[in-house]
């Protein structure tokens, strides 16, 4: 015959104090593995968020990048209306340095 | 005249137009509003569903290749004249037109190129307006929620104008007869149980003309159209193997309501963390969490289930022996967590010690009143595509306190708070079941292995937002999340803590859950936090509803749906 449920308490009573301790550590194990799949899964999450921020800051580095050349291309031709003989290429570079440096601050 | 202007051997869209003794204005506003389409890529495929009066016949002789018409010798009704239109077409896609409503001039531009986002769209729906019966201005805008499989199932609230990938059409079998006056839900459920992706193009695109005869000015005038709609229901239903039955709703036209009619009742693992708070309810002081159990086993009918209590360490010795009788022969366990208190930690501990393939969260501040109420979140829970789902939650005084989590700017909160009980939400949304963000941890059903699959509850999120997490992490997974706003449990919120939530959590959802939060795929774009923009609008994407409903109705806002997730 099966022992009863009263038989098999007090047959486990000895060893309820190993058995508790016994199921804390499960009940520890089984929750880090839940927080392990949660963190994979945040991390993934995270991830998807830092790379949307990332194509978003491309986007705009993108377009910055267009203005710069549009304005470089713009303060280029204006050089030229300016001066129809232009100095020599060293010369130009030195008059739109400081230009230069401001469009390119704008931009980062 | 010729004027086939496409470039390949068919054009992307062929409009379906059946043809049944419309009044000749109305045929003629139908006719060229597709003519004046802003894209080339279309053909119109009417068919004259018997002899029509000899107005509509002499518009019927067009002169334009462009415009083809099928004249059937006797009436056989929308269903066949559809399915006759439908062999006619040629186009990559169909879209449905009735003959006295308009499409927006750019409607079919519009949509194709949203299509052209994507290479795997086989179905599209968008929002639409009516034209009044007498005056032909535009009224009553209906902005939609994404697309809900969810809310489709008791309400073809994806009306017009629909457009569906001409093979997967005749792949379902067309427009099937039996079915008139819903033919359109019939095809739509057919034809997005097998779709790989829907698309909601949240533009008034269709207008769709009152007329006396027609749903769209008196609900009761086609009793036999949503008696057909029962029919479309209950065939879907047999074809997925949806566990339920379907009838028609007596209170709101066009609703099908669903009772559950289960198979199996899988075990379910009721979890409830609580530190054994009281509570003035109705004038008596009540330990919650007593009130809750003893009214779980005294209302419910479902028959397999345990009770999981999870005890901090706020609770008292004497506590597990008055649960145990509040839950009188229901079986009842008891799990102390000693930690610090962290509401994600102590519903993850009750999982683990609980046995069931549901696991049911539930809040010891809760109390139950419906007797289905289980077999009701089952029902959606077991669906292999379903993930969290959750109750319409009311307030002890009968107000909603919840009915799904929807996110705006950023930040997501409860729908339709504090509205009455029995209000029936935007155009009946809170009739039915529809997908949405985030369900309330307060009453959640999640099958084990989905939950275990996420994770579980995060515990970074201690106090708030663990639920919403919990819902995108499913999410994420491929499970849509489904609130049920039939079933209803009453929620004594914050009875238990500080209702208040902290800027920190906040942060953290977003840092995993940012772009999601930031653009609610369950909302419609037209709305904003004051209700909605200009309407009629100057273009397609301003509106404004406030004219149009009363003020609670544009302050509820019910929308909800999944983006990306499609089969039912």
């Amino acid at each position: 015959m099966p022992p009863t449920t009263s038989e098999r308490s007090a047959a486990l009573a000895p060893h309820q104090g190993g058995l508790d301790q016994l199921q804390a550590r499960v009940d520890h194990l089984a929750q880090q593995l839940l927080q392990a799949r949660d963190a994979a899964i945040g991390a993934e999450a995270e991830l998807g968020v830092a790379r949307a921020r990332v194509a978003e800051l491309e986007q705009h580095l993108h377009v910055r990048t267009v203005e710069v050349e549009e304005l470089q291309q713009k303060v280029l031709a204006l050089t030229a209306d300016d001066d129809p003989a232009p100095d020599r290429p060293g010369a130009v570079a030195r008059r739109l340095g400081p230009l230069m440096a401001r469009t390119a601050k704008r931009t980062t | 005249m010729s004027t086939t202007l496409w470039s390949g051997d068919a054009p992307i869209f062929s409009v379906l137009v059946p043809v049944w003794h419309p009044d000749p204005h109305h045929l003629l506003a139908c006719v060229e509003s597709v003519r004046s389409q802003t894209t080339a890529e279309w053909e119109l495929c009417i068919v004259a569903d018997g002899p029509q009066p000899p107005e509509v016949e002499r518009l019927l002789d067009l002169d334009d290749d462009r415009i083809r018409v099928h004249r059937r010798p006797v009436n056989g009704g929308i269903a066949a004249a559809t399915d006759d239109a439908l062999a006619m077409a040629r186009g990559e896609f169909i879209a449905l037109l009735d003959n006295d409503d308009t499409l927006a001039d750019e409607a079919l531009g519009t949509v194709a190129w949203e299509i052209a986002g994507y290479d795997d769209v086989d179905f599209v729906f968008t929002d639409e307006d009516h034209l009044h019966p007498t005056t032909g201005e535009r009224i009553n805008p209906f902005y939609k929620p994404g697309f809900s499989m969810e809310r489709l199932r008791q309400q073809m609230y994806l009306g017009h104008l629909i457009v569906c990938r001409r093979t997967l059409a005749v792949e379902v079998g067309g427009f099937r007869p039996g079915f008139d006056g819903s033919q359109d839900h019939d095809l739509a459920l057919r034809a997005i149980e097998r779709a790989r992706r829907v698309l909601h193009v949240p533009k008034l695109l269709y207008h769709w003309r009152e007329s006396p005869t027609s749903t769209a000015l008196d609900s009761g005038a086609k009793d036999w159209a949503y008696e057909a709609g029962v029919r479309v229901v209950a065939s879907h239903l047999e074809r997925t193997g949806f566990p339920a039955v379907a009838s028609r709703n007596r209170d709101w036209p066009g609703i099908i309501d669903l009772e559950p009619d289960l198979v199996d009742h899988p075990e379910i693992s009721i979890v409830v963390p609580t530190g054994g708070a009281c509570r003035v309810v109705a004038g008596v002081e009540v330990l919650l969490v007593e009130q809750a159990i003893r009214s779980v086993a005294a209302v419910s009918t479902y028959p397999n289930y345990e009770i999981v209590v999870v005890l901090d360490r706020r609770s008292d010795e004497g506590l597990p022996a008055r649960l145990a009788a509040a839950a009188g022969p229901v079986p009842i366990h008891f799990v102390g967590d000693h930690r610090p208190f962290n509401f994600a930690a102590a519903c993850n501990l009750g999982a683990i010690r609980g046995r069931g393939e549901v696991l049911l969260f539930l809040n010891d501040d809760t109390e139950i009143v419906m007797p289905g109420w289980m077999e009701r979140l089952v029902m959606y829970a077991t669906r292999p595509d379903i993930g969290a789902v959750g109750a319409k939650m009311l307030y002890g005084d009968g107000r909603i306190q919840h009915a799904g989590t929807w996110s705006r700017y950023g930040n997501p909160a409860h729908r339709y708070v504090g509205y009455p009980a029995d209000h029936p939400g935007y155009l009946a949304a809170l009739a039915t079941a529809q997908n949405c963000l985030a369900v309330t941890a307060a009453c959640l059903a999640v099958e084990r292995r989905k939950f275990d699959q996420v994770g579980g509850f995060a515990t970074m999120f201690p106090l708030a937002y663990n639920d919403v997490d919990l819902c995108l992490k499913l999410s994420r997974s491929g499970y849509r999340t489904a609130v049920d706003c039939v079933t209803q449990v009453v929620h004594h919120e914050s009875s238990s803590r500080d209702p208040s939530v902290e800027d920190w959590e906040l942060d953290q959802l977003l840092g995993r859950w940012g772009p999601i939060l930031a653009a609610d795929p369950y909302d419609n774009p037209n709305h904003t936090a004051d209700g909605v923009e200009e309407y009629p609008p100057t273009s397609t994407f301003l509106v404004d509803v406030r004219d149009h409903f009363a003020e609670a109705d544009f302050r509820a806002r019910a929308w909800p749906a999944p983006h990306a997730h499609l089969r039912g």
